[in-house]
């Protein structure tokens, strides 16, 4: 049973198009992805994460077809897909800690919620402790980017996007975040990788391969 | 008339192509353009106004103390803060109104005069402007802004509703914080303005309170706050409108910013002229 199943998904942003690609993401996998260009590879993991429209094809989560009508269709399930990439980010007129309950605070319908244990582990281990009650604008790039990646480990995912993890997680914490990673993966949440760091690939074994060479996407 | 054959009736109506370009080019083209451009634009506004208030009007229990921190929070900046500016602009509007009317005083009532002008017709609309000046482009560049660096994009990662997060807290304070100002303008341009001519000059300003207490009535004080509330909803959904749209490029930002309070503006004015006409017409 897939996960995650796109059949003759074509996507486009910004004069880029990944055309009438097929995938199918299942429990437990590891995909790496291999890109001419890092812009492709971009669009691609947007795709997964459901925030571009897709001009053609079914995408299929959980067995469920996406409805991509109206945004409102999708949020249950972006919910479900940690997506860890630089170009996701923090709301910034917010400090970090409300970035990281934000999602708490919404669901459970009050403002006085305490980090959950796992994401004051996970801030324990990236060393941000010290740093959630920054401003998002006065606070370090790293932190940053290491903050948004807590909120999306800490979210539970179904299945989760890292792209160029080089750029999110400074070198010093890397082998942190490479633990977590590899806990979610023997728990069976499927990873899709894109990085050009040869050392943090070699943590991985790999199911498969998605190549994308131009508009053509090939996952073998 | 006779047809050579293969060619419909209609086919004779459609000029050549080059007529068709000429035409395009002509200012009468552009002006059609204009207008079609345009008026797809409010109906993007209307529709965008119509999902406003459908996520407005269903809140769900779930996220309610985030969209009512976020109304505080709105308030509090566009209206709390807007304190310091309203007042001694008030005052100063009504002190000056004051003592240029006053020189007529036994040829105008003056509680009358003071009413239609503060409370009908300046009262909502300085209180509109200062909004828009102030708050107004705030907004649509912090929501531009948001926009342009994928923060929008992120939230829906979280499985939270933008539209229910960002931009209902904003449509809901700067709304009421139009109306509260109001009040607060009129009251300060009145009784203040009042105040300041009798303290400071020897202008006889007469039974001016006792003048406004006769002269003012219940559809006055109707029509400033309907103004108001309309000015609020107004802005609102302009300035979150043109923040939404904003492409993904930091250079739209000054270009949306200044077309929503532009747009603000005009708005204002027809609002103010079409409520204006329908209550005292």
């Amino acid at each position: 049973m897939s996960l995650i199943e796109l059949s003759n998904y074509t996507v486009a942003r910004n004069e880029l198009r990944l055309k009438n690609f097929s995938l199918a993401i299942s429990p437990g996998q590891c995909w790496f992805v291999a890109s001419d260009l890092r812009e492709s590879a971009g669009l691609l993991f947007a795709g997964l994460a459901t925030l571009v429209k897709p001009e053609a094809g079914t995408f299929y989560f959980k067995n469920a077809l996406l409805d991509f009508s109206t945004y409102r269709h999708l949020l249950a399930c972006k919910r479900k897909i940690g997506y860890i990439s630089p170009a996701n980010v923090l709301l910034s007129n917010r400090t970090i800690i409300e970035n990281l309950l934000l999602s708490a605070f919404y669901e459970k319908n009050t403002l006085s919620v305490p980090l959950d244990k796992k994401t004051e582990e996970m801030c324990l281990l990236f060393h941000l402790r010290n740093r959630l009650g920054q401003k998002v604008t006065e606070a370090d790039r790293w932190d940053l980017r290491l903050a948004m990646a807590v909120r999306e480990l800490a979210k539970d995912p179904a299945v989760l996007l890292v792209e160029w993890p080089e750029e999110v997680v400074p070198p010093d914490r890397q082998w942190m975040f490479v633990n977590l990673l590899q806990q979610a993966l023997v728990s069976g949440t499927p990873l899709v990788i894109f990085s050009r760091d040869r050392s943090f690939c070699a943590n991985f074994s790999a199911s498969g391969k998605i190549v994308i060479k131009g508009e053509r996407v090939t996952a073998s | 008339m006779c047809l050579p054959p293969g060619t419909a009736a209609s086919d004779l109506c459609v000029p050549p192509p080059l007529i068709r370009l000429h035409a395009m080019n002509s200012p009468t083209g552009y002006i059609g353009r204009k207008t079609l451009a345009y008026i797809n634009h409010l109906q993007n506004m209307a529709a965008f106004a119509c999902d406003l208030c459908a996520v407005l009007l269903a809140s769900p229990l779930k996220g309610r103390a985030v969209v009512r921190w976020g109304v505080v929070e709105q308030i509090y900046f566009t209206a709390v803060q807007a304190l310091f500016l309203i007042i001694p602009l008030s005052l100063l509007t009504g002190s000056m109104m004051l003592i240029q009317f006053a020189k007529f005083s036994g040829q105008v009532d003056l509680g009358k005069l003071m009413v239609i002008l503060v409370i009908r017709e300046i009262g909502p609309v300085v209180t509109a402007m200062l909004v828009v000046l102030r708050s107004a482009t705030a907004v649509t560049i912090e929501i531009g802004y948001m926009n342009v660096f994928n923060e929008i994009d992120s939230l829906e990662m979280t499985g939270i509703d933008p539209l229910r997060l960002l931009a209902i807290p904003r449509f809901v304070g700067i709304t009421s914080a139009i109306v509260c100002l109001f009040i607060v303008f009129d009251l300060v341009a009145i009784l203040g303005g009042y105040g300041v001519v009798r303290l400071t000059t020897s202008i006889p300003v007469g039974n001016f309170l006792s003048d406004i207490g006769s002269a003012i009535t219940g559809a006055d004080i109707i029509v400033g706050l309907v103004k108001a509330l309309c000015f609020g909803v107004v802005i609102s959904v302009v300035t979150l409108y043109h923040g939404f749209q904003a492409q993904k490029r930091i250079t739209v930002i000054p270009k949306i910013t200044s077309t929503a309070a532009i747009e603000c503006f005009f708005y204002c004015i027809v609002i103010n002229i079409f409520i204006s006409g329908l209550f005292y017409f």
